[in-house]
């Protein structure tokens, strides 16, 4: 291969002028620095870069593998607690549609994943650890436990044969079905990719509203004219949750959401939503004659379907185009820095700390009358965010936690880590247990649909 | 340094972070730059000016090192009364003949005596010495870079002026032939700003005499102008002003190109040297071994024993065959009858003078001026051996060479026989390195060459041995040169590789019993010691390989004197006689390295001293003593004939005895020094395809706006043999380009990362756009000059492609060394691709018409 | 909040880290090629760049070591960079009579060429590690962060995982790859191929506490002379990665060499994303049983 046919890349050309801008402002700061003197001082807001290449390397995910993984697993999940829902109302039609649409979908979800890792086999590899830290690792393994389940379920339904193992199926597949709508947001918030990691918070209520909506489509598509009041209530709350949350999160996000406002992922975003509230609308406004009545269902279900399906092409690639501009990288960073500084001053001019609402840890040893030891304050911003400060023994030396968080346990949780000695052992009073919510959830879901198996039983 | 020497560099750091200053001055802001204190840029081509100011502000200042001077230089000599500086003669010396462009050196000499040179154009006394009824038929012959061991001839008594008052005395000439190269003057030459020129004066003064010293670090960025030889004199009038000469942290250090290139001129690649610097005989008449040694040798210093040398040489290579009745087979010998040097050499290719040639590890399609020209001359042999790691340029021209594709050559036309041999790495073979600073480094084979792939070694060997079984029994005389060559080299391994050791050790020498020899004091003329360069002699001392000792650091002085082995005598320092004062005391404690101890009555300290270990400070030669003992006990430099530094050079050199600014052979600017334009010596060669470009304020010169400079890169070496084929390398610069200023890309509306044409009177190419700071523009003669840089490592083939920047650079070259111009030449540079096809040759036409060159431009004296 | 595995060994030895001074750095690419040479690194394309003398562009499967230039016009010029004085022949320490060098720069706006050879992190919180979900990358007893390559299944979830944009998929083979900091060297007794070629020991090889000391004293030293833009770059372990097992001494703002000013490991947020999910679970099943709750429409 010949360097001189190789066309000047882009980067190159244009690089070198963003090079050029990087380089032009470098100034040297005659401040002196602080105790460990390598901290920069606090950066005016200038956006600088390598030749403005990225700094983080993008996903290699193909987006029709990885994005269409997204929405199949939002839809057969919701679909899944629908299917579940309808035996329980005993709506066969709709139970039917929805237990075989999840099986269909959890297949091909699968299938998607195989494609993008190449080999098959290389989805076993997976299943050799057990992985909290990992969401695709665990999602190996509740995909593993859902797809049979989703089978079995609509393959009983269908055949009418192993009525037991079915509702087993049905009752398993509804109880997992809700984390694999949910966890794919934890999946793709667990990256350095600004646009997705910064909407860790809105991101799984997002993709349980567009699992739903998708799900709530589908039934208003296939099902029965008498049984489509759920998919339709299930459809239009779904899309609502999902705008909502994707909303919010862009409002929280600035300018790291611009990706989900403009260029490709922006427009497909705008469809994606566009279907959604068009789609919502008719399934609401779906009225007059059967026959009208069944195009109008099918029509929102169609829109509702390919909504959610843009909406997670949206989020894939605004998350790609995040990742390939640098700036999305840098100026988050320095912001942070920038507020983590100011906090520090704060810190240092006020000997107290700004906020009344203080929860202040003392440390073991002050229990007892001895030298005071190192103790960790935490207040709260006035954007509501929670910071931690640990102060050494004689208060020479201040550090400031290195980031915001957003409830008092988190801060708490994290000074923990930082220094366990000054805050004593074990976690501060009030954190959630979040254990509890999937057992309360799966308690729910396994109740309703022994509940609605004994009430079939009973109509024979 | 930095840039082309990255691991010695690694010393300058170390000598940055001890409180050294380290100042570079190139046209460029380079690697070296990024890590000075202090970056100097100028315009290339500049140098002398910009040295002759420093040694004018040394002078005018009283900034030298007195005693040293006094002492150790020519500075009192006193000169003839003949003899006419350029300064007095508008930027001619005297005794200059315009016809064949030739100085008579003869008005240059010292107040009534003879001198012969240390080195250079030593055959110019030939008539005077042996045959004056000859005529002057090979004046010009043979100039040779015999420099490196030194060595100078004197007859009759010096007349010297200790004060330094006398009107003729070389310091007070000195003084008058640099006034006018005043910071002024500098900065309207060089470009640079007289406050940074003021930095770089007193830091230099500042860190030179009796307790620091400044040593001098160049590559071919001063060596490869048409003056180039009177750079490197101008630096050792300003070291030897300032006493960093044979002291420790002084010294004028050649960083070489390759590995090894010093020692490709100790035991020569050239073809008028013979081994240790003895010159190759000429082609005089009746010349026999006593007319060589009295035309060559001299009577004081070391050169007066010659004879030892030349005959030990003979008996090295002719062993038995070679006696006193034979003359040691002196008649053996070639004699050369005019210049075979390399440019020398492609001229009588295309003149089909000569109808063979061996490439061995160079690449002249690339790597040699004006490449086209080389290819030309290529085309026009009957055969042509190159040996290389793979298929370089030179190997290839007569099937994908830009010649072929611009249908200036046709290859069903070309009658030369190509053959290519595969070279084996110095990875895959043993053998030693000479370094800059003399010192051998013995390295041993790692692997076995792959395939056909050999040694130099074994090719030259065999090569040897299938010729001599051809010649076997023949009863021709001029077979027996070879025939009686010892040839019994033992070879290993499964390739029969001649063992290296066995050469080093001829090399080395040994006397009539077999028993390695120690030092060159041991070679005696009467043929019973055999030695393969007296200046190497002792290298496998006591039968041990002394260059592969590897003793670290931390286990010996600071000297290392057991890493490897330096010639002469493993002598790290040379004239080292000079680092303690005339009495022989160190001139201070830090920087105390070789002295006279007055109760052991001998020289000591850190090193092998470079004196006669007993010849006492206060000795003076009886009268009528010869060679070494009629130098005195303050006579350091005991290489020449008259013991001292020369600051004035009163014979050897065939282009002026004082370094004097003169322009490149193509510049945008006059020389406001003097009516001469360009040094008046200079080699030129007339060629269609060597066209050269008019000057200054001569018409047309405006078509040529912009110096051009080449130079190399960390990531390829040279021309690009070693280093374009290998992936990992060729990724890192993989593309030709040149760097230029934002302010020249405005002028010329270049765009960075597109493409550019550059276009001189030879040729144009085309590179990629560098546009960078790093390139500053500079105000030179009142107007504002940029200049464009350009690496010069790539050419068609390999992984790395790119045009060739050699295809742009002219023949014209030094005078004494016959080194080309390729380091400042001048240049047009416009936006886009170069013409393909014969549209190339017509741009070039186009250039040469609008700028009015013809067969004479650039050719006036 | 990041998830440092301690080291699972016993008797681990001490961590092993660079520490790289891209003050003393020259440019030489030595450490790109020696890095290639031993680890069989291929080839990775052969245009120009046009970004200065960097035509690696960065750091990605098949480039473990990248050397950035990067070319700036200082306000005040910074001081004589020589490097620490370490074994020379003969006398070893520096001596005190001799003037401090760079007393020249004075000149403003001095050109300036910075040099920085960059290499995976190492961090303290790897979060390539954390999310990789075989297992293939692990931990060292030397504390660096390795590819297992038999065991790498090409999902890809590292890539977008890191911080530093390092580690990336050789198209070729679909797997992960990255700098092993020589672990078969390491191994052995030997030091990464890139800090044995490097001739100005701008990339140093040692134990991390070792290194930290080091670094720390280095630019004390710099800012002594007056080389205020000197500062150290993840050194802390209180950092967003608990600290980097490689880490820099920079002459300018990280992100002018393409370093993240403040990265944080992802999977320090991870809790609080599976409680979230959960709740989001949970709210899906929940608002499907509301929605059929009741009688049929």
């Amino acid at each position: 291969m010949s360097g001189n046919e190789a066309p000047v890349t882009r980067e190159g050309v244009e690089g070198a002028r963003t090079g050029r801008e990087a380089t032009a402002d470098f100034t040297t700061r005659r401040k002196r620095r602080g105790r460990r003197g390598e901290t920069p001082m606090v950066p005016e807001a200038e956006f600088r870069s390598y030749y403005g290449q990225p700094i983080l390397n993008k996903p290699v995910w193909s987006s029709t593998d990885i994005a269409g993984y997204l929405f199949l697993g939002g839809l057969a999940g919701a679909s899944s607690v629908i299917g579940a829902a309808a035996d329980v109302r005993g709506e066969d039609g709709l139970a039917r549609v929805s237990k075989t649409g999840a099986a269909a979908a959890a297949t091909l979800s699968l299938a998607a994943l195989v494609h993008d890792l190449g080999k098959p086999t290389r989805f076993l590899n997976m299943l050799r650890v057990i992985k909290v830290t990992s969401p695709m690792n665990v999602g190996a393994w509740l995909l593993s436990a859902y797809g049979p389940a989703t089978v079995v379920a609509a393959g009983s339904d269908l055949t009418g044969r192993l009525r037991p193992l079915g509702v087993a199926g049905t009752a398993g597949a509804a109880m997992i079905g809700p984390a694999i709508a949910a966890y794919t947001g934890a999946l793709i918030s667990d990256t350095a990719v600004p646009a997705w990691h910064d909407g860790y918070r809105e991101m799984p209520f997002a993709f349980v509203g567009s699992g739903a909506m998708a799900a709530g489509g589908l039934g208003l598509l296939l099902a029965p004219s008498d049984q489509r009041q759920v998919p339709r209530r299930v459809g239009v709350l779904g899309a609502a949750t999902e705008i909502g949350f994707l909303k919010a999160m862009e409002h929280r996000l600035g300018e790291v959401a611009e990706p989900y406002r403009s260029g490709r992922s922006g427009r497909l975003m705008k469809a994606g939503e566009g279907l959604a509230v068009v789609g919502s609308a008719t399934a609401l406004l779906s009225r007059g004659s059967s026959r009208v009545r069944r195009t109008a269902d099918a029509a929102s279900g169609a829109m509702l379907l390919a909504g959610s399906a843009l909406t997670r092409f949206g989020i894939f690639s605004a998350g790609i185009a995040s990742a390939e501009d640098p700036r999305y990288t840098v100026k988050p960073q320095r912001q942070r820095l920038l507020e983590q500084r100011q906090a520090v001053k704060a810190a240092e001019t006020s000997s107290a700390v700004p906020t009344p609402r203080v929860a202040t840890k003392k440390p073991a040893a002050a229990n007892h009358e001895e030298a005071p030891a190192p103790t960790v304050d935490m207040w709260q911003q006035e954007d509501g965010m929670w910071r931690w400060r640990w102060r050494s023994s004689d208060a020479s030396t201040e550090l400031v936690s290195h980031q915001a968080y957003d409830s008092l346990e988190e801060a708490a949780r994290s000074a923990q880590e930082a220094y366990p000695e000054a805050m004593g052992s074990g976690t501060p009073a009030g954190a959630p247990e979040p254990i509890e919510h999937p057992a309360v959830a799966v308690a729910t879901v396994v109740g309703a649909v022994v509940a609605g198996a004994i009430r079939r039983w009973r109509r024979r | 340094m930095a840039e082309c020497h990255p691991v010695g560099f690694q010393w300058v750091m170390e000598a940055k972070a001890r409180g050294a200053t380290v100042i570079h001055v190139d046209p460029r802001f380079t690697r070296t730059s990024a890590l000075a204190d202090l970056h100097v840029p100028l315009r290339a081509g500049s140098d002398i000016a910009f040295l002759g100011g420093l040694i004018n502000y040394v002078l005018q200042n009283d900034a030298y090192f007195k005693e040293y001077v006094v002492a150790y230089t020519n500075a009192a000599t006193i000169l003839g009364e003949d003899y006419v500086d350029a300064e007095e003669n508008d930027g001619v010396f005297s005794g200059f003949d315009p016809e064949d462009r030739s100085y008579d050196f003869h008005s240059w000499q010292y107040e009534g005596m003879e001198v012969q040179a240390a080195s250079g154009q030593r055959d110019q006394q030939y008539q005077d010495r042996v045959a004056a009824d000859q005529k002057s038929g090979v004046n010009k012959a043979g100039r040779g870079e015999a420099h490196g061991s030194g060595g100078a001839a004197i007859r009759g008594e010096i007349k010297h002026d200790d004060t330094l008052r006398h009107p003729r005395c070389v310091f007070q000439v000195l003084k008058r032939h640099y006034a006018r190269y005043t910071p002024e003057m500098v900065e309207e030459i060089c470009g640079i700003p007289q406050d940074l020129f003021h930095q770089v004066a007193e830091a230099l003064v500042k860190n030179s005499g009796r307790d620091r010293t400044s040593a001098f670090c160049y590559a071919v960025g001063w060596t490869q102008h048409t003056v180039g030889v009177q750079y490197i004199r101008a630096a050792s009038i300003l070291q030897s002003l300032l006493g960093n000469i044979g002291r420790p942290g002084g010294g004028i250090l050649a960083l070489r190109g390759h590995a090894s290139i010093q020692g490709s001129t100790d035991i020569p690649t050239l073809y008028n040297l013979l081994p240790g610097y003895l010159p190759m005989p000429h082609a005089h008449e009746h010349e026999d071994l006593d007319a060589y040694i009295q035309a060559d040798s001299t009577e004081k210093g070391y050169w007066a024993n010659s004879r030892d040398y030349m005959v030990s040489l003979l008996k090295a290579w002719w062993g038995p065959a070679a006696t006193p009745e034979n003359e040691f087979c002196f008649e053996y010998l070639p004699r050369l009858t005019g210049s075979a040097s390399t440019y020398d050499t492609v001229m009588a290719q295309l003149a089909g003078k000569t109808n063979g040639y061996f490439l061995i590890g160079e690449n002249p399609a690339v790597g040699s001026a004006n490449a086209k020209l080389q290819r030309m001359a290529m085309a026009n042999l009957d055969w042509l051996v190159v040996r290389d790691f793979s298929l370089i340029e030179s190997a290839t021209w007569w099937k994908d060479g830009p010649e072929i594709e611009t249908g200036e050559m046709v290859t069903d036309d070309i009658k030369t026989e190509v053959f290519f041999l595969p070279a084996a790495a110095h990875t895959e073979k043993d053998g030693s390195f000479t370094n800059t600073q003399r010192l051998l480094q013995f390295h041993h084979q790692a692997v076995e060459p792959a395939g056909d792939a050999r040694s130099d070694l074994w090719f030259t060997f065999h090569l040897g041995r299938r010729i001599r079984e051809k010649l076997a029994g023949s009863r021709d005389p001029r077979d027996r040169p070879i025939l009686d060559l010892t040839w019994d080299y033992p070879t290993k391994g499964s390739q029969d590789e001649p063992e290296a050791e066995a050469i080093i050790a001829e090399i080395s020498g040994w006397n009539a019993k077999g028993e390695p020899l120690s030092s060159y004091q041991e070679l005696a003329a009467d043929g019973s010691t055999a030695c393969g360069c007296w200046i190497y002699c002792g290298v496998y001392a006591d039968g041990t390989n002394q260059a592969a000792r590897r003793k670290p650091a931390g286990e010996q002085s600071w000297v290392a004197p057991e890493w490897g082995w330096a010639w002469p005598a493993n002598r790290r320092l040379l004239y080292n006689r000079a680092s303690a004062d005339p009495e022989g005391k160190p001139w201070s404690e830090r920087k105390a390295y070789v002295w006279w101890d007055p109760d052991d009555g001998k020289w000591t300290g850190h090193d092998v001293p470079d004196f006669k270990v007993d010849k006492a400070p206060d000795y003076q030669p009886p009268k009528g003593a010869k060679g070494p003992e009629a130098l005195t006990g303050v006579d350091p430099f005991i290489m020449q004939a008259d013991g001292k530094a020369w600051l004035f050079v009163p014979s050897g050199l065939s282009d002026g005895p004082l370094p004097t600014h003169y322009e490149p052979q193509e510049s945008p600017f006059t020389n406001p020094l003097y009516r001469q334009q360009r040094n008046p010596a200079r080699e030129l060669h007339k060629h269609e395809n060597n066209r050269l470009q008019p000057s200054g304020d001569e018409p047309g010169a405006e078509i040529f706006p912009y110096p051009l400079t080449t130079y190399r890169l960390t990531e390829h070496h040279t021309a690009g043999g070693m280093t374009r084929w290998v992936p990992y390398l060729a990724e890192l610069q993989p593309e030709l380009f040149c760097e230029v200023s934002p302010e020249l890309a405005a002028e010329r509306g270049l765009e960075h990362g597109a493409w550019a044409t550059i276009v001189t009177a030879r040729n144009v190419i085309e590179a990629r756009v560098m546009v960078t700071e790093r390139m500053a523009p500079l105000q030179v003669a009142g107007r504002t000059v940029h200049q464009v840089g350009l690496p010069y490592h790539w050419g068609p083939n390999g992984y790395a492609r790119g045009d060739s920047p050699n295809d742009l650079t002219s023949v014209a070259l030094d005078p004494n060394v016959h080194i080309q111009e390729v380091k400042a030449l001048a240049c047009d540079i416009r936006p886009g691709r170069r013409p393909r096809g014969p549209d190339r040759i017509a741009l070039v036409h186009e250039y040469q018409q609008r700028a009015g060159i013809t067969d004479t431009t650039g050719t006036e004296v | 909040m990041g998830v440092l595995r301690e080291s699972e060994y016993d008797d681990a030895p001490p961590r092993m880290g660079f520490f790289t001074d891209t003050s003393v750095c020259i440019g030489c690419k030595a450490c790109e090629v020696a890095c290639k040479e031993w680890n069989h690194v291929p080839e990775d394309g052969l245009s120009f760049s046009g970004m200065s003398y960097d035509n690696t562009r960065g750091l990605g499967a098949d480039t473990w070591r990248h050397v950035a230039f990067i070319e700036n016009r200082s306000e005040t010029a910074p001081v004589d960079l020589g490097m620490p004085a370490v074994g020379l022949p003969g006398s070893g320490d520096v001596r005190p009579d001799l003037p401090p060098g760079g007393d020249l720069l004075d000149a403003e706006g001095k050109l300036q060429w910075l040099m920085a050879s960059d290499v995976c992190k190492h961090c303290t919180h790897a979060a390539c590690l954390d999310v990789c979900p075989t297992g293939s990358l692990f931990r060292t007893e030397f504390g660096s962060v390795v590819v297992q390559e038999d065991i790498c299944n090409g999902c890809g979830y590292c890539i977008p995982a890191c911080p530093y944009g390092v580690i990336d998929q050789r198209k070729d083979d679909g797997r992960a790859w990255k700098c092993t900091l020589c672990y078969d060297r390491l191994e052995v007794g030997m030091e990464p191929a890139c800090a044995k070629a490097c001739p100005t020991d701008s990339i140093q090889f040692g134990p991390l506490e070792e290194l930290r000391e080091r670094a720390q004293q280095r630019v004390d030293q710099l800012h002594e002379q007056g080389v205020d833009v000197a500062r150290l770059y993840g050194h802390d372990p209180e950092d967003g990665v608990g600290g980097d097992g490689a880490f820099f001494l920079l002459l300018d703002e990280p992100e002018a060499y393409g370093l993240p000013p403040d990265p944080v490991v992802t999977t320090r947020d991870l809790p609080a994303m599976w409680r979230r999910a959960g709740l989001a679970a949970l709210g899906l099943a929940a608002g499907v049983v509301a929605a059929a709750w009741g009688r049929k429409g």
